[in-house]
């Protein structure tokens, strides 16, 4: 462990209040409660929410894993795992079923999480009204008041122009009945994992100084109109590395004649489901 | 007959600062009963209607309302949730200016069901039929339910505010002014369409205008007002023809025979 | 049985910005009408019959008195409140003004509905009947689908007495009601005011004939006795 630092980069104070927070936002399920957000080592948008949650939580038993859109491997996720062996010295695996803490950034792993592991996922935009309203001030009422009529009429806009509604990630959900929460930038094809999940989701927005929880075996529901109920993404194609055809794909073009392939988003469900079916 | 009372205001003041905005205004007012307010620029009409609605608190007085559920309540001491509910729903204000009251990112028929929202089951067949109706209702085209409302003229976006605020069947309208900033034939237009529907649905509505036309085919009743305070009232063409006040008779002397 | 009773009615109007004058029309006012009476009207020009009918339907405000209607219960005009006018005037008294007076642009036909919608009659046998009484009236079913703004004065006359006549009102208001009419046109009306009073219908009308007044009235009001004496 590098010397010079305290446990997890973040003075105890500051985990001791980030860790309030986090106590409150699993007490109101949902709901934005703003925080005391610290500068850390690295810019705004690469993560510093997840980063300040994580390490609140972290301790000296755990063992993390870290994806950026399902991979293990690439840089965010590689640096972030870097930066918390590097202030807390503690394991890191890619293995979804190993891990005891999960950082993420746009996918929920395929592996089905349990009630021993914690998921934070990082947070661009933790307002889900926010295009739709641009004052703080009225979304904190349409939040306080449960006036959510224009979330639906978005949706209801979509249906009209397209067909349906095309929004196909950060697609918005209702919280334990009560508060619509943005579920961050992944795929709708994850939302309904979200509902009644074992683990405990934790979100953190470092710009915006949020941080919002869903505690486990909570109801998640993503919105929708009874007649244009919510459905996720389907794909005719399987995974041309592993064969699965439950999980989410990527297209990936390789060939200069624009040949497509598709490969599972999550690379470790796609290494464990090769061995597997071996 | 026993037609309920559904708004009782009582000697209503607002002061802006030292300067009069209305006082000592009181009236009855009954389901069914289209209102109108009249009175001279700057004599505390919209001043009126704003406390009414809650838009702006008075300085003093009292309104009681009684809601279709539940009994009689004080609505000036009414939590901020419940005059924002009563706003999305029960009790609509129809703006001067239609981009006031239409939300102008999304579309026409985007901008009725906003308001069904607030009160109706997650349906989108239901949302969508309901804004063809009163589209139609407003006679407006609704093939063009989808279209933006800055591709309107500004006659049909006041219809579409109407239809907006009528599709929630509400129990009070506001309206200041519905068709003020209109040129005179598209006036004319929306006052027959305001005043068949008003005679289909039976709402109850307080309107506030200067043009003593609008009042006698829309209104039941009257308040005359002039600097603040309510020099008149009485159902309308008892108003309008046999004046008592002498601001009444100047008021009803200076425009032609309507 | 009574149905209309004025007590101590009194009437003037004063004209505040023309100096204050005051115009005492009409004084001391006690009289009643039972159920089925067809009264006329009569005094000379300006000695306030059209103001007497007005105050009658609310339209005008008495200076001081009572105007009681009796319908189930006893109403005072003069002190009502707004939608039991209204609510009186929609079922139960019919007005039939000397000159119509409608919104622009609504068609003959729908006046004449109106009424029949307002007092909920209207139903799938409505419009024959509409249809029946403007031929009647001698309005040419080429015009009952314009407005009758632009009619002339005796056709306008005739949709004015149309849009009362349909109704279904205890007591009706005529004022003038034959006054720009033909002879023929003349008849017809009468006849229709008839046909009313075997309905039991109270009516008080307008009429200068006299000839008229004998075949319909059946008791003459003349308003010279209320003429307040300072005039
Ligand atoms: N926000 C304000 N601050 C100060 N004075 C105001 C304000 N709004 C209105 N007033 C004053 O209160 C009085 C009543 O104004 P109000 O707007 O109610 O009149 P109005 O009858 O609606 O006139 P108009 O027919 O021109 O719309 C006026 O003297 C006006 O100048
Ligand atoms: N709204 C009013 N304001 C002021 N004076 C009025 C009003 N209406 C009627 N008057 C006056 O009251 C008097 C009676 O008028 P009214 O119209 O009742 O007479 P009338 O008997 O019907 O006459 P005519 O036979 O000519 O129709 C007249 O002097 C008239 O000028
Ligand atoms: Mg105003
Ligand atoms: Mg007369
Ligand atoms: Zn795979």
């Amino acid at each position: 462990m590098k010397t010079g630092f305290n446990f997890a980069y973040l003075d105890e104070a500051t985990k001791r209040m980030i860790r309030r927070k986090i106590l409150k936002a699993v007490c109101i399920p949902g709901y934005q409660c703003p925080f005391g957000g610290r500068e850390m080592p690295l810019a705004y948008g690469w993560g510093t929410g997840g980063i300040q949650v994580t390490a609140s939580i972290i301790g000296k038993q755990d063992i993390l894993k870290v994806i950026d859109q399902g991979a293990d491997d690439t840089t965010n996720a590689v640096s972030i795992k870097n930066f918390f062996k590097r202030v807390c010295n503690i394991m890191t695996t890619d293995r979804t079923a190993e891990a005891s803490l999960i950082q993420t950034r746009h996918r929920i792993p395929e592996t089905t999480l349990n009630k021993d592991q914690i998921i934070v996922y990082q947070v661009p935009q933790p307002e889900p009204l926010r295009k739709l309203e641009p004052k703080e001030k009225e979304t904190r009422k349409l939040h306080a008041y449960k006036e959510y009529a224009l979330m639906h009429v978005k949706l209801y806009e979509e249906i009209s122009q397209f067909g349906s509604v095309i929004k196909t990630w950060a697609y918005p959900v209702e919280t334990n009945n009560r508060y619509i929460t943005d579920p961050t930038p992944i795929p709708k094809f994850d939302n309904p994992k979200m509902n009644n999940m074992e683990a405990l989701q934790l979100f953190g927005a470092g710009r915006e100084k949020r941080i919002y929880a869903i505690p486990p075996y909570t109801k998640v529901k993503s919105l929708d109109f009874d007649d244009h109920p919510f459905e996720i993404q389907t794909w005719d194609e399987c995974c041309s590395i592993c064969g699965s055809t439950k999980s989410y794909l990527d297209e990936i073009i390789i060939n200069n004649e624009g040949k497509k392939n598709f490969i599972c988003s999550d690379t470790d469900f796609c290494k464990s489901n090769l061995e597997k079916n071996k | 007959m026993n037609i309920k009372k559904i708004m009782h205001v009582e000697n209503l003041t607002h002061f802006y600062g030292n300067q009069i905005g209305c006082k000592g205004i009181n009236f009855d007012l009954y389901k069914g009963e289209i209102l109108g307010i009249v009175g001279e620029s700057g004599s505390g009409k919209s001043t009126l209607l704003k406390c009414l609605s809650g838009e702006i608190s008075p300085s003093a007085g009292k309104i009681n309302i009684s809601l279709d559920q539940g009994g009689v309540k004080d609505f000036l001491s009414l939590p901020e949730q419940e005059k924002r509910q009563l706003m999305r729903s029960m009790w609509g204000i129809v703006h001067q200016n239609p981009r006031d009251g239409l939300n102008l990112r999304i579309s026409a028929g985007g901008n009725i069901a906003e308001r069904l929202l607030n009160v109706s089951e997650k349906n989108y067949s239901f949302l969508r039929n309901t804004g063809k109706y009163w589209m139609e209702k407003t006679e407006m085209d609704p093939d063009r339910i989808d279209e933006f409302p800055l591709s309107f003229s500004g006659g049909m976006q006041q219809r579409l505010q109407i239809s907006k605020i009528l599709s929630s069947n509400p129990q009070i309208v506001f309206m200041d002014e519905p068709t003020g900033g209109l040129d005179v034939s598209v006036q004319a237009k929306i006052l027959d369409t305001i005043k068949s529907i008003v005679r289909d649905i039976n709402v109850t509505m307080i309107i506030v205008t200067h043009d003593l036309a609008v009042v006698r085919f829309l209104t039941d009743k009257l308040l005359v007002m002039k600097d603040g305070i309510v020099v008149e009232t009485g159902l309308t063409d008892r108003v309008l023809d046999d004046p008592q006040h002498s601001y009444t008779q100047l008021l009803t002397s200076s425009i032609l025979q309507v | 049985m009574k149905i209309i009773e004025l007590k101590n009615v009194n009437k003037k109007f004063i004209l505040h910005n023309q100096k204050g004058t005051v115009l005492n029309v009409l004084k001391n006012i006690n009289l009643e009408i039972k159920t089925g009476e067809c009264i006329a009207l009569v005094g000379k020009s300006g000695i306030g019959k059209s103001t007497f009918l007005k105050m009658l339907y609310g339209n005008y405000l008495p200076s001081s008195g009572e105007i009681n209607i009796y319908n189930n219960n006893k109403i005072n005009i003069a002190n009502s409140l707004e939608h039991q006018i209204i609510n009186l005037r929609k079922y139960f008294i019919g007005y039939v003004s000397q000159f119509l007076r409608v919104l622009p642009r609504v068609p003959t036909i729908e006046i004449v509905s109106d009424t029949l919608k307002q007092q909920s009659l209207f139903d799938e046998h409505s419009l024959i009947k509409i249809k029946k009484l403007l031929s009647e009236l001698n309005i040419q079913e080429s015009m009952w689908n314009l407005s009758p703004l632009t009619f002339s004065g005796g056709e306008q006359q005739r949709v004015n007495l149309a849009k009362t006549l349909i109704g279904n009102y205890s007591i009706l208001l005529l004022d003038e009601p034959t006054a720009s009419l033909d002879d023929i046109n003349k008849s017809i009306v009468i006849d229709m005011i008839k046909s009313k009073l075997k309905k039991d219908v109270t009516i008080i009308v307008i009429v200068h004939d006299k000839k008229i007044r004998n075949e319909i009235c059946t008791r003459e009001i003349n308003l010279e006795k209320y003429i307040p004496n300072d005039n």
